[in-house]
């Protein structure tokens, strides 16, 4: 009950900070288009948030463009996390981090292939790349095979998505979702092949897995990934989230600072009185 | 109208309310959520219909193309799909062929396959100084040895024991702040959605 209340009351003040960072993002953004063009526009949202905080989101898209020009594609394996279950906000970020590249992708007509080891995923990818090239009215060019659902459970999805990059001519490889230790498999895949790596995970099983091959150019660490969305595309809205984000931590911060002091106060207290 | 309005009204009083079965100790919510989470399933059900197509028009295309590799694990995974599926509507999920698939195939595949990983794990452990030659790669693999050393179950001199139980406690700690910010990071996006500011769901 009292956890609950506590939840309510983050929930809430998360809902109100995005609500006002987002009017304010947008103000400075109307502000910046009518002075600077739509460039002023990017350079102040980078500017705000300090551009290139996640140098791995920015790889993605120079991958389509390398791929593209040695006749190869871009596997993405987004793991198995679903709407329905604990990650499915993680894979609903890892989407949101890969807009630009789905959107290069499609104007390239270089489409990358998408696995997923969740049927709910599965729909939700299929969207994403299906509107990147409906927006380019090039709807008629998309391939439905592209976005593959490979198996129900994370071992085997990871097993199925690795051999995909060993069959089809993948360049690059990129695993950005929830993961845990499977994501090993898909690693291994990636180098035997020789493609190259990025992406990142949340869990820390699943990140022991990508940091041995990744550096620090390619891997994106736990929360980094709520930042794709900023990253890629310049919406206010992901802007305001990162602000709310980091106000919401702090609150936690203090929170446990509250926490700590009283419980190492409260005894000496007690034994004082 | 059809493409984001109705869409986004549904998405945003659905989140509201299963938010609030959730969080609000109100025994109404606590219904209308549990019929929601329902809905959600039988929906998710339809989702794994179309996934499962996917699968069958993937590999019958890896089938019949020629000059690629592993056709017949294709055709193997083909005809394991249609079998399985067949077991699953004579019988129903309790059935005993379909129950025997699930223990005595699919279950220890399953875990062969996730033994593989140590394999792949060490063989990356390996790679670990080709990729990164940093003092951070240094402590990465110390940690990961002490924490294996600290797994096997001999009795270590009293010194050891201690460094084991220090970068456990240092590792525990980094766990849980890289959980909370996760955590932090979930609220936002879920809020995003419910708000209607995000609409994954109509590929905006």
């Amino acid at each position: 009950m009292e956890n609950q209340l506590i939840a309510l009351g983050l929930v809430l003040i998360g809902a109100f900070a995005l609500s006002i960072y987002g009017m304010r993002q947008q103000r400075k953004s109307k502000r910046a288009r009518s002075s600077d063009g739509q460039d002023g526009v990017e350079a102040a949202a980078r500017a705000e948030r300090g551009a290139g905080v996640v140098p791995a989101f920015q790889t993605f898209t120079a991958e389509v463009g390398r791929v593209a020009e040695a006749g190869q594609a871009v596997h993405v394996a987004l793991g198995s996390g679903g709407l329905l279950s604990e990650d499915g906000m993680v894979s609903i970020a890892a989407l949101q981090g890969l807009a630009a590249l789905t959107k290069l992708s499609a104007a390239y007509d270089t489409p990358p292939y998408l696995t997923t080891g969740d049927p709910t995923l599965y729909l939700l990818a299929d969207t994403q790349l299906r509107d990147a090239y409906a927006r380019l009215g090039t709807a008629q060019g998309y391939r439905p095979g592209c976005v593959r659902f490979s198996a129900p459970t994370p071992t085997l999805y990871a097993a199925q998505a690795a051999t995909l990059t060993l069959d089809e001519p993948v360049g690059t490889h990129i695993n950005l979702g929830a993961f845990d230790q499977e994501a090993s498999l898909l690693v291994d895949a990636a180098v035997t092949k020789k493609a190259k790596l990025a992406g990142g995970a949340v869990s820390p099983a699943g990140l022991s897995a990508l940091y041995p091959d990744l550096t620090e150019r390619q891997l994106i660490i736990g929360e980094e990934l709520f930042a794709g969305g900023a990253e890629v595309t310049d919406r206010s809205a992901f802007l305001a989230s990162l602000a709310a984000a980091n106000l919401l931590r702090w609150l936690v911060i203090l929170g446990i600072l509250v926490a700590a002091g009283i419980s190492l106060v409260g005894p000496l207290l007690e034994g004082g009185g | 109208m059809f493409r984001w309005v109705i869409p986004t009204i549904i998405a945003v009083v659905a989140g509201l309310l299963v938010l609030l079965g959730y969080l609000a100790p109100i025994p109404i919510f606590v219904s209308v959520r549990i019929v929601l989470v329902r809905w959600a399933t039988v929906l998710a059900a339809f989702a794994l219909v179309l996934a499962y197509g996917s699968i069958l028009k993937v590999h019958i295309a890896r089938v019949f193309r020629r000059r690629i590799r592993h056709r017949i694990a294709s055709l193997i995974l083909l005809v394991s799909a249609v079998i399985t599926l067949v077991l699953v509507l004579l019988q129903g999920p309790e059935g005993i062929w379909v129950q025997a698939i699930l223990s005595d195939i699919l279950i220890p595949g399953q875990s062969a396959v996730l033994a593989l990983t140590a394999v792949t794990l060490l063989l990356s452990g390996m790679r670990l100084f080709t990729t990164r030659r940093s003092p951070m790669a240094v402590l990465f693999l110390a940690t990961a040895l002490l924490m294996l050393l600290g797994t096997i179950p001999v009795v270590y001199p009293r010194t050891v024991e201690l460094i084991v139980q220090l970068v456990d406690a240092a590792a525990t700690g980094g766990m849980r702040g890289l959980l909370l910010g996760v955590s932090l990071g979930i609220v936002i996006t879920g809020l995003r959605i419910i708000l209607g500011i995000d609409r994954p769901y109509s590929g905006g």
